[in-house]
């Protein structure tokens, strides 16, 4: 289960190996635990202290996640991956914004991104390089809560993965490529 | 003692023109409109010195608005016309175009 380092992995002080993955997240069920599911465990990695990729991924619990590549909205992915180019079309499910659609607008981008510190909440900033910038306007493609979504060619079926999505503002959003992630997480695609 | 003298200022200018021309050439370099480098590489030479200007939140490899002719994209994060002037007009013959997008955030929390 391929997810975002701050959505998974908590600050890098709370969250530990181990540590239960919920679904729904605590706000959508009012903070209370009890109305969500276990659905994997934490394996951390911190990627966001030691890598240029913000990622996390979690062990399944069997029988909890499907396991062949699914995703809400977009169906079963391709297992292998591809480069972004740009205008190229891409689509991604989220948390907030449901399924959406746009294009790749640049490329290589160096970014400047602001964290909100979870433990204290303060901000803190990290820089990334070689990322995916993809069209927002408005923030209709990528919004709050997005991150962690997977960014993929807007083809059907089995659109192959292009980025991991985690970042954003008013009229572009960022994705690690996703063979980064990958090799980061020492991890390979499902799907057909 | 005249003949040397004439030898000595046709060197001269001949020296000045050289090196003008040497100016015109490295000028030419900068603004372009033919860039000799991949956009990748200027990219790669230019973001950290782009990065260091106030409010610049990023840099990419992006297309002017017909979506076709490469250029260099400098974001900001609120608009400041100090550092809109310091940020050049063209590197290594491509166009930067500079955008006024607001701080890039982790979109991990409501």
């Amino acid at each position: 289960m391929l997810e975002g380092d701050k959505v998974l992995g908590g600050n890098n002080r709370i969250a530990q190996t181990g540590d239960p993955v919920i679904q729904p997240g605590l706000i959508d069920e009012q903070c209370n635990r009890n109305l969500a599911q276990t659905v994997g465990t934490l394996v951390k990695k911190r990627s966001l202290a030691t890598s240029n990729t913000d990622c996390a991924i979690a062990r399944i619990v069997s029988g909890m996640v499907r396991t062949d590549g699914a995703i809400l909205g977009i169906g079963t992915i391709s297992h292998s991956i591809s480069a972004a180019s740009l205008n190229q079309h891409v689509k991604k499910s989220g948390r907030s914004t449901g399924t959406t659609h746009s294009h790749v607008s640049g490329l290589n981008a160096t970014v400047r991104v602001a964290f909100t510190n979870e433990c204290n909440g303060g901000t803190y900033y990290k820089t990334f390089n070689g990322q995916i910038v993809v069209a927002n306007p408005s923030h209709g493609f990528l919004r709050s809560s997005d991150s962690g979504s997977l960014l993929v060619q807007d083809i059907s079926p089995n659109p192959r993965a292009i980025g991991l999505l985690f970042a954003g503002n008013n009229t572009e959003a960022f994705a690690n490529p996703i063979g980064q992630v990958l090799n980061f997480l020492g991890a390979t695609m499902v799907g057909n | 003692m005249p003949h040397i003298r004439a030898t000595v200022s046709v060197s001269l200018v001949v020296l000045v023109l050289s090196s003008i021309v040497v100016c015109h050439q490295n000028m030419a370099q900068s603004t372009s409109p033919r860039p000799n480098r991949d956009i990748n590489v200027v990219l790669a030479a230019h973001d950290k010195e782009l990065l260091a200007i106030a409010d610049v939140v990023g840099v990419y490899a992006g297309t002017m608005q017909d979506s076709q002719t490469p250029c260099l994209r400098v974001m900001l994060a609120r608009k400041n016309p100090e550092s809109e002037r310091k940020i050049p007009r063209m590197i290594d013959g491509y166009p930067v175009v500079i955008q006024v997008t607001g701080t890039i955030r982790a979109l991990d929390r409501p």
